[in-house]
């Protein structure tokens, strides 16, 4: 076979290969829930706690989400003024499971434990994440930074920041609480 | 105009009237089915799931079978994929183990999940391995006093107050949850509800503009339509022109 009929098949195997290699990086587990909050813990997580989303906790979820709450009550591991939460929310179609811990009012770390979708998964890489790193809650319920967007993923990236914005908010509730 | 131009016309002329009729059905269905997928999201086409039982049985689609589990004066049922509260969707539990009322609260039971529901259906919460379950659950019921029990391979659990801790305990009086058959006519919705979740009418109707509904016979169907169409409009242009040369 001749170099000019090997080049265009070198280059559909490659585009195949890579196509490949995206789905199956699109969907999968990156992390265990339970392993993300023990290690978010030093290895010694706190007993889960429970905050039942009263009227107005109800009300803040759903102008944070723009929809109702999935559930009437969430569970979350606080200890020393730090909270871990791990939230899902549907990015297109699937639900994505991300988890969020939180210090002093700000993002200590956000990762997405699972990712469903078949596409949009760039939002599983730190370099999407890390952006959330220090993030606040302002009072009008944004966070105090932008986050950077990532094309073809738009519905992904504003799951992921609902649910950053939601942490901030329940943390703030349940640290006033406590 | 000679008479041989005059012949060839009207030749012209009588294709495309013949053409004209012949894709005067496809017309009507490309035009009425492209209209309809034009404005799918208006319309929710994507979300209204088929009820008919004729064209649920021309896709093919199976009768699930139905497993049903009574919960205080609820049913909850897997049929398929699909998981009800009577005939209302319920998130995710497959496989389903059981079902138990407590006071005031359903509990549902799936191998590694429970989904903790008020008595209308709203989802309290779920339960899985990161809360702490026990898991592969085999059964879940209520002793004696109406307190929940999780049957798992190292053994029976009873959970505290906020379903936080789960602790062995032995199993004494429990009445376990167990499937029954489900009244006929929920059954009934709850087949036809699963088999119609299985396909959308935005789907029908794009097959039906592709012509896939009458399977490869139906495409190459549409493709004659297309080649009709296509010479109906050249057909068409070559006697206008040839017209105004007149």
């Amino acid at each position: 076979m001749g170099a000019r009929r090997r080049a265009p098949l070198c280059c559909c195997a490659l585009l195949l290969l890579w196509t490949w290699a995206g789905l199956l990086e699109a969907r999968g587990i990156d992390q265990e829930p339970s392993v993300f909050v023990s290690e978010s813990f030093g290895g010694h997580p706190p007993k889960p706690q429970v905050l039942w989303l009263d009227p107005t906790l109800r009300d803040a979820a759903r102008a944070i989400l723009g929809h109702e709450p999935a559930m009437l009550r969430l569970r979350y591991w606080l200890a020393d003024g730090r909270s871990a939460w791990v939230l899902e929310e549907i990015g297109k179609e699937e639900p994505i499971t991300v988890g969020v811990v939180i210090d002093q009012g700000r993002i200590e770390r956000l990762k997405v434990l699972v990712y469903r979708e078949s596409r949009g998964f760039e939002v599983r890489h730190p370099a999407f994440t890390n952006q959330f790193r220090g993030a606040r809650l302002q009072s009008d319920g944004r966070l105090d930074h932008p986050i950077d967007g990532i094309t073809g993923a738009t519905l992904s990236v504003s799951a992921v920041s609902r649910l950053a914005r939601l942490a901030l908010y329940l943390h703030a509730r349940v640290e006033r609480g406590s | 105009m000679s008479r041989r131009k005059k012949w060839r016309l009207r030749s012209v002329f009588l294709w495309h009237r013949y053409m004209g009729l012949g894709a005067a059905l496809f017309v009507l269905i490309l035009a009425v089915s492209g209209a309809l997928l034009n404005h799918t999201e208006a319309l929710d086409l994507d979300d209204r799931a088929v009820q008919n039982a004729v064209l649920l049985d021309w896709y093919g689609l199976a009768l699930p079978p139905v497993v049903s589990y009574r919960a205080g004066s609820s049913w909850v049922s897997q049929a398929g994929t699909g998981l009800y509260l009577n005939d209302t969707a319920l998130p995710d539990a497959k496989p389903l183990i059981g079902a138990v009322a407590l006071d005031g609260q359903l509990v549902v039971a799936g191998s590694d999940r429970l989904l903790l529901l008020t008595t209308d259906g709203a989802l309290i919460e779920r339960l899985t391995s990161l809360e702490g379950l026990p898991a592969p659950v085999r059964a879940v019921g209520a002793d004696a006093a109406g307190a929940l029990l999780l049957r798992t391979a190292d053994g029976v659990y009873r959970p505290d107050e906020t379903y936080s801790e789960w602790r062995q305990t032995a199993a004494e009086a429990v009445r376990w949850s167990t499937p029954e058959p489900a009244p006929p006519d929920l059954r009934d919705r709850i087949v036809g509800l699963q088999r119609g979740a299985q396909l959308s009418w935005e789907k029908v109707i794009l097959d039906l503009h592709t012509g896939r509904i009458l399977g490869t016979a139906g495409v190459y169907l549409m493709d004659g339509a297309a080649v009709l169409l296509t010479g109906l409009a050249f057909t068409g242009l070559w006697h206008w022109i040839r017209r105004q040369r007149k």
